[in-house]
């Protein structure tokens, strides 16, 4: 056998292992997602509504006061901050629907970049039918971006355009190696970037409530009832609170 | 020889971790409702017990620490040193510090110098940072140990090594130029 060939049996068995575990860091970061999704769901349904209901009365309490001296700027700017409150726990709780995220800004760089990609992966430019089809999924990526102002997502994308294995045609050695090559780096880059999402993951309250709450239900006990019902003697107890405030 | 005010302990509790988003959203609030649930203190320490109770050194120490801090149980300083024993005896050098610790300010146990330093030293051997400041300090003071500036100044220049402020700090209020020599 050739050395060439022996470096290409090498390069493509490096390859398969590397997609392998490029396929099992992602889907232990999807399972990760979802089972956090999950969780976030029953929280927000347990005790994430019973603190919306708490922000909700809280807001009527200052209200009656706020009402009761309206020349009290005081009264009235907490009133505000207390309806405000209110609507934010309510929106992530998704009990109303969140505000819509303002239109991005388009800046100099970003339609700057944009350009630089259209230029390079334009379909029009495109020479065979799969390269066109190529090309094609490639800008609609790219479009998509630019609607939502990621500037660092095209330019991701011109790297990774110049780097895509899948232009390499020719199935000789040489072409096969250079393959090879490319598809190990975005192997690589894919597992590197997995890797560092689950990272991030695993830093977030919902993620570290959730290990918490487990954790505790593992050794027999039930935190998300307790802290519902403490919440509730809380909900009652405002609701005197309420009763006082608008009869005084 | 400076003293540390309060008792040092090394232990590890699993805590729940502070919340990383201050805004107070709902989730936010629900990780700063757990760290005050006195329900799940208990319920690990219970876990903790167990294990504790199969040999487990780790938990003998966090067992310790929980008795010593009264976390999910009534605070005990004879049950901490009990634990702590069972921890130090299997060679966990940070249980063998605080040991040492508790027969040095003489809690749960009689205050006792020689053993102080005897359990610091065995934490020392280990490259424990602390029980290396402590027993420099004792070589220092003659505390436990017979008077002995040379091995004063080894376990003192140990620790500084490592980065321990306080042996630095001594060190250098000696007049010893430990990063030499």
């Amino acid at each position: 056998m050739l050395p060439e060939e022996q470096e290409l049996i090498r390069l493509e068995g490096e390859q398969a292992q590397l997609e392998e575990e490029v396929t099992s860091a992602e889907l232990a970061l999807e399972t990760t997602k979802t089972e956090t999704a999950q969780f976030q769901h029953r929280y927000y349904k347990t005790v994430g509504r019973l603190y919306v209901q708490l922000d909700q009365l809280d807001a009527q309490i200052a209200n009656a006061q706020a009402e009761k001296s309206p020349d009290d700027p005081v009264a009235q700017a907490r009133a505000q901050a207390a309806h405000e409150r209110a609507r934010d726990s309510a929106e992530e709780a998704g009990f109303i629907e969140r505000q819509p995220a303002p239109p991005p800004v388009i800046t100099p760089e970003l339609k700057q970049a944009y350009r630089q990609a259209a230029k390079l992966m334009h379909p029009d430019r495109a020479t065979t039918e799969p390269e066109r089809l190529r090309r094609t999924a490639l800008m609609t990526q790219v479009n998509l971006a630019y609607e939502s102002g990621d500037q660092k997502a095209i330019e991701k994308l011109i790297v990774e355009y110049g780097q895509d294995p899948e232009v390499i045609a020719g199935t000789d050695v040489a072409s096969r190696i250079v393959k090879a090559i490319r598809r190990i780096a975005q192997l690589r880059r894919r597992l590197a970037e997995a890797q560092q999402e689950m990272e991030a993951q695993h830093q977030t309250d919902i993620f570290r409530l959730k290990t918490t709450i487990e954790e505790t239900e593992a050794m027999g006990g039930d935190p998300l009832s307790d802290l519902a019902q403490q919440l509730m003697e809380e909900l009652s107890e405002r609701k005197i609170t309420l009763e006082s405030a608008k009869h005084r | 020889m400076a003293d540390r005010e309060n008792l040092p302990t090394k232990a590890v509790t699993r805590d729940v971790a502070a919340p990383t988003d201050h805004r107070g959203s709902l989730v936010a609030r629900g990780l700063f409702a757990l760290q005050k649930d006195k329900k799940r203190e208990v319920l690990w320490f219970h876990k903790v017990h167990e294990a504790a109770e199969q040999g487990d050194a780790k938990a003998q120490e966090e067992l310790g620490l929980m008795y010593l801090t009264g976390r999910g149980v009534e605070q005990d300083d004879v049950q901490a040193v009990y634990w702590y024993r069972k921890a130090a005896e299997q060679g966990n050098a940070s249980a063998q510090f605080t040991l040492g610790g508790m027969y040095d300010y003489g809690r749960g146990v009689t205050n006792d110098d020689v053993q102080a330093a005897c359990w610091y030293r065995k934490a020392a051997d280990q490259s424990d940072v602390l029980a290396q400041c402590e027993l420099g300090c004792m070589y220092y003071g003659g505390r436990g140990v017979a008077k002995d500036d040379g091995q004063a100044v080894y376990w003192l220049r140990k620790a500084a090594e490592q980065g321990d402020t306080l042996a630095i700090s001594v060190l250098e209020g000696l007049g010893i130029d430990w990063k030499n020599t």
